[in-house]
Parts: C-alpha cells; sequence; structure tokens
C-alpha cells in the first residue's frame, strides 16, 4: 500500500523557489489501478517519480507498504526501486543498440536474475511481440515499442507499474491496445499508477486522481 | 560482469568516439614513451660507464698521442712514449693510465678458452677467443669484481717475464671450473689465469673499448669475457686516462699534457661523456624535441580527451537515466564508465607497446638495440602505464563529474529538467 502524508516538492531557492507539490495527500491500495491526471506543470510527473523513487520530495511523509520511503538514502532508494518500481515512458525510452529480447532482458540482468531466455520469451509471448524479438526498436512500430516498454517493465515482476503518458506518442486505436495491456497487467495483481492526459484512457482506471497547481482536487 | 556488458556495449555503440579516444591516448602513448625512452637513454648511457668505471664517465677521458705538430700522425710507441706514459702514471692527479683494445688468439694456445666463449649469444666465430687486453697500469680504472685470484695489482710482471709475452688472464664466470694458475702457451706468449671475476661483473662493449669515437656502447655482461693484462707496451692512439680521487678529469688531464710538453708529444682527448655527447648529438637533439613535445602534446591530448568523454557522457544522459529506471545501480553505472575507459586505455597501450618496437627495431640499430629494449621495459613501459592510469582516473573523473550533475528525472528527460 502507498500513502503519503502533506508531501512537498520543492525546485530551487528563495524567489525562484518553484513549488511543484504543495501538500499532497493520498493512499493506494495494493493491486489498484490509478490514472493521475492533470495539466502541464501540474506537478503529476514529479508526484510519479517520487512514488518511483526515482526523486525525493523536499517535505512530508511517503509510505510503501508501511515503510517510511522518504526517510530512504540513495542506496536504500536503489534497492526499493529494485524490488518494487517498473516504469513506462511516454517515449518508450528503449535503447536502440539493443533488440526488443535484448531490451526486456535488461532489468532482470539489472537484477542478476538467472534463466532469463524463458522469463523473456513468457513475456514477449504474452504481449505478442515475440516475432520481432530480434529487431531493434527503430525497425518496428510505436505500438509495438510501446508494448516492448511495457514488457520490460512487467518482466522483473515488480508489484508497482508507473507509466508517464504511456499512450502520449500513439495513435488512438494504437493507445487502446496498450490500455488493454495495463489492464491485463492490473488484473494479474500488479498495482497500476499512470499519468494521463487522455481522460478515455483515465476513465479506463478503477480511480482517478485530478492534481493541479501541486494539489489534489479530486 | 553487468558493468563490464555495459561498457563493453556502450564501446560498440559509440565505436567513432571509442576509435577517436584510442588513437588520442595511443598518440599521446607513443610519444611519451620515446620521449622516456630518449631521456632515459642518455641517462642509460651514463649510468653503464657510471657502474663500470671506478670515475665514472665524467672521470674518464680518451687520450690519443701524435707527433707534435702532426696532428694526423699517430706517436708510435718509443723510448719518449715510454717515459711519458711511465711518468703520467706516477702523477698525482691520475689514477690509472693505458691502453685497452680487443685480441683475438689462436683456437689451439687454449682450446677450453675457446670452447667456452663459443656459447656467448654475442660471439661471432672469427677462429680465435677473443681477450679485452689492457695494460698494467689501466686494471685501476675499472671497478674489476673479483670472486677468487689475485686482484691485478698484486700481479708481478717481472718475476714471470722470460722470453714470452705473459698475459694475465682474468676469466668471466662462464670460466669459473678453470683453476687459478693454470697456464696456456702459443709460439708468441704464455697465458695464466690469474682470477676468477664475479658473476655480476660487467665490461664495456669491445666498440667502446676499442674507441669512444667510433661507437657509443654500454656495460653489459662479461660471464664470457675474458680480460688479458699485459706488460707489453700500449696502442698509443687509444689510450685511457682516470682521475685520481680529489681530482678533477680536467686537473688530470693538464698535468699530463704538461708531461706531453716535456716530451714533445702531442696529445688529443676527450671526456667519455663528452665523446658520448658528441657522437650522440642527433639523438640528443631529437630527444630534446621529443621532450618538448610531449610536454605540449601530451595535455592536448588530455584536454581533447576530456572533450571527447563529455560529449560522450552528454550524448548518453538518457541511456544513463532509463539504467537507473530499470533497476541498474549506481556503482553499476559508475564502474561500467570506468571499465570502459580501462579497455580503451588498455585498447591503446596493446597499440603502443608493438607500435613501439617496431620502430624502435627499424630506427635503433644492433648495437643500441639492447639499450632500447632495456630502456623501454624499465622506464618506458611504466611510464605509458602510470599515463595510461592516470588518463582512465582523468577521464573518469570527468565523466562521472558531468554526469553527478544530472538528476536520474534530468537525466530521463535528457538532460532537461521538464
Amino acid at each position: 500500500m502507498i500513502k503519503l502524508e502533506e508531501l512537498t516538492k520543492d525546485y530551487g531557492k528563495g524567489e525562484s523557489c518553484t513549488h511543484a507539490l504543495r501538500g499532497i495527500s493520498l493512499t493506494i491500495e495494493k493491486g489498484s489501478y490509478v490514472s493521475i491526471v492533470g495539466t502541464s506543470g501540474s506537478g503529476k510527473s514529479t508526484l510519479l517519480h517520487i512514488l518511483g523513487g526515482m526523486d525525493t520530495a523536499t517535505g512530508g511523509k511517503y509510505y510503501f507498504d508501511g515503510q517510511l520511503v522518504s526517510d530512504y538514502s540513495l542506496k536504500q532508494l536503489e534497492d526499493f526501486r529494485r524490488k518494487n518500481i517498473s516504469f513506462v515512458f511516454q517515449n518508450f525510452a528503449l535503447m536502440n543498440q539493443y533488440s526488443i529480447y535484448e531490451n526486456v532482458e535488461m532489468p532482470l540482468i539489472a537484477r542478476h536474475i538467472k534463466n532469463r531466455k524463458k522469463l523473456v520469451c513468457d513475456v514477449l509471448e504474452r504481449l505478442g511481440i515475440s516475432e520481432i524479438k530480434d529487431k531493434k526498436p527503430l525497425k518496428v512500430s510505436g505500438g509495438q515499442q510501446q508494448r516492448c516498454a511495457i514488457a520490460r517493465a512487467i518482466v522483473s515482476d515488480s508489484p508497482v507499474i508507473l507509466a508517464d503518458e504511456p499512450t502520449g506518442a500513439l495513435d488512438q486505436k494504437t493507445g487502446s491496445e496498450i490500455i488493454d495491456c495495463f489492464e491485463d497487467i492490473h488484473k494479474s495483481g500488479k498495482t497500476v499508477i499512470l499519468i494521463t492526459h487522455d481522460m478515455k484512457v483515465a476513465e479506463r482506471s478503477e480511480r482517478i486522481i485530478r492534481i493541479e497547481d501541486g494539489r489534489i482536487t479530486d | 560482469m553487468v558493468s563490464l556488458r555495459l561498457a563493453i556495449d556502450e564501446i560498440c555503440v559509440q565505436y567513432k568516439k571509442t576509435v577517436i579516444s584510442v588513437l588520442l591516448i595511443f598518440i599521446g602513448s607513443l610519444l611519451a614513451v620515446f620521449a622516456v625512452i630518449s631521456y632515459s637513454g642518455v641517462n642509460y648511457a651514463y649510468d653503464s660507464c657510471d657502474r663500470l668505471l671506478v670515475r665514472g664517465i665524467k672521470g674518464t677521458a680518451f687520450v690519443e698521442l701524435y707527433d707534435s705538430g702532426y696532428e694526423d700522425i699517430y706517436m708510435f710507441f718509443n723510448d719518449d712514449t715510454k717515459g711519458f706514459i711511465g711518468e703520467v702514471c706516477s702523477l698525482p692527479e691520475v689514477s690509472a693510465f693505458g691502453g685497452c683494445f680487443e685480441f683475438g688468439y689462436d683456437i689451439d694456445a687454449a682450446p677450453e678458452l675457446y670452447e667456452i666463449q663459443k656459447h656467448d649469444p654475442d660471439f661471432t666465430d672469427g677462429g680465435y677467443w677473443k681477450v679485452s687486453t689492457m695494460n698494467k697500469n689501466l686494471p685501476a680504472a675499472f671497478k674489476l669484481d673479483i670472486a677468487e685470484g689475485k686482484r691485478p695489482e698484486e700481479l708481478d710482471f717481472a718475476k714471470e717475464k722470460q722470453e714470452k709475452e705473459i698475459v694475465y688472464l682474468y676469466l668471466g664466470n662462464a670460466y669459473k671450473d678453470i683453476p687459478i694458475g693454470t697456464e696456456f702457451q702459443d709460439k708468441y706468449g704464455r697465458f695464466i689465469v690469474a682470477g676468477i671475476l664475479d658473476g655480476k661483473q660487467e665490461m664495456l662493449d669491445y666498440n667502446l673499448v676499442n674507441g669512444f669515437y667510433e661507437a657509443v656502447s654500454y656495460a653489459k655482461n662479461f660471464d664470457y669475457g675474458i680480460i688479458g693484462i699485459t706488460d707489453e707496451p700500449p696502442n698509443t692512439s687509444g689510450l685511457w686516462l682516470s682521475a685520481a680521487e680529489g681530482f678533477s678529469i680536467e686537473q688530470a688531464l693538464s698535468a699530463a699534457e704538461k708531461v706531453a710538453e716535456k716530451y714533445g708529444i702531442g696529445l688529443k682527448y676527450t671526456t667519455l661523456q663528452d665523446s658520448y655527447e658528441l657522437n650522440m648529438s642527433d639523438s640528443m637533439l631529437l630527444g630534446k624535441y621529443l621532450l618538448r613535445l610531449a610536454w605540449i602534446l601530451i595535455p592536448s591530448i588530455a584536454l581533447m580527451l576530456i572533450c571527447v568523454q563529455a560529449t560522450s557522457v552528454l550524448g548518453g544522459l538518457r541511456q544513463y537515466g532509463v539504467l537507473y529506471s530499470l533497476g541498474f545501480s549506481k556503482k553499476n553505472i559508475v564502474m561500467s564508465i570506468v571499465i570502459k575507459n580501462v579497455i580503451l586505455c588498455i585498447l591503446s597501450l596493446a597499440l603502443v607497446l608493438p607500435s613501439a618496437l617496431v620502430v624502435g627495431s627499424l630506427y635503433f640499430d644492433d648495437s643500441i638495440k639492447m639499450v632500447f629494449e632495456t630502456v623501454m621495459v624499465r622506464n618506458a613501459v611504466p611510464v605509458a602505464l602510470f599515463m595510461n592510469i592516470l588518463i582512465v582516473c582523468m577521464i573518469s573523473a570527468v565523466s562521472l563529474g558531468v554526469l553527478s550533475r544530472y538528476s536520474i528525472t534530468e537525466l530521463i528527460s535528457g538532460g532537461k529538467n521538464d
């Protein structure tokens, strides 16, 4: 379970200080499917980065399964990310020099997991991209690239999947297919938190959190 | 292993930058290697002579006698030269004065010595066994480490001298089974083993023994060598003069000149150091410029490398961010950068060392090759290694410095804070 108490995040100091988050308090249950919506600059990406342990809050408390993550050192945050979090990015963030297979294998290498081949092949099969596994990302369509990014996120079996505008770079039909994938992931028991501008995408989740000017509005 | 894989992947992906970096390190290292060889080669020559000569390269001179007024006519040994040499030997400023030359004797005189000498790696079979022959006044100029037998100053030529020439032999350590006092002879002379030299004994190459003007050479192992000491007249075209303790070579030569004037003998002389520098002036000049070039170019190359590495890191910011997000630790990423730089340096060194050996073998003739290889192993390789370690530290520090300026979220967005 994720619990935030009066979480704040400031960038800069003094007059040039920007308040990206201004006291966010929320609870996200384990295994839930949540969308965070808001305008550009509202602080939703900052919130996602803090939830994923890629950034730290300026103030407030962040609990994950009862552990106070906001007090973690950088090393502890690394371990926290490795154990609990997987990311899916808007622009896929695939490494173009590697094949689809190698991209999906990467999180397993980072976690020193053996017998990687079976795990990778299974997840590629599940997402319907096993036929393109030897291709480089730039040689496949945007939808296939995002499926690859999702495969990479789920292969390490992290309990929480964080997605930052996962359909932002895709057409409506492909975007809808990608959301189907997230629904499947959610059904398998994972917690899915995604950021989106698209209300159609958000409405398919269990819960919508609106954020404006660093505050939760709904 | 994870970091190694990331490092190798990055090297392959950024192959153009890899090639540029390897070439820059290669050029810098090659320049450093030759600058060091050139600088250390001179010191090697000086050290080599200093190890063997009692007064070192600065306190020993090479002297020629000529007929006063006729500089191109060598003085033959006669009563005047005999008197001159005797008087110079007794000067307080002079510790040793005499000739030293390579001499070949018939195999029949001492086949046992010939059989052993044949095993010398530098032996060239001319149908004789060779001896570095010195006049009895000269051994004091050399540091002779005698393992067993009499010291040269204890040899008694008057007592032994009969109708034949007497040559006392000091045999290199390879002849240690030949008993002291063993005598060989042919129709011209008697050869008496007076001592066995220690295994550490070195001697100057015969080119140097024959004349410092002609070739420069270095002290080297003398296990298969033989020193012969005679009471015969020296070759007046090549005499060695060693200054006594407490006197400079200039003082010793000045005193010898005064004696020469008295006998109407002309003297031409040079200290070994002057002679070396004269003979090696081209190489020393080249070394000087190489050293200057190295001082200018190596820092420039270092700056270029820093730029190449910095752009490489800046170009890969997003990739580092993605790696963090995939679960790679900071340690993995830092190590991958360091390993990548180590691999670049290893690749460069793998090119530099054989290239230096090839260039060296083309540039240096056989007499200097041994010195080149020794100086290369002793001085140039450690300097190249040290330089490469410094390069690894420097470019790794720059890379990590650049990387540490960005948070993970900035890295993912390619260095921009959104």
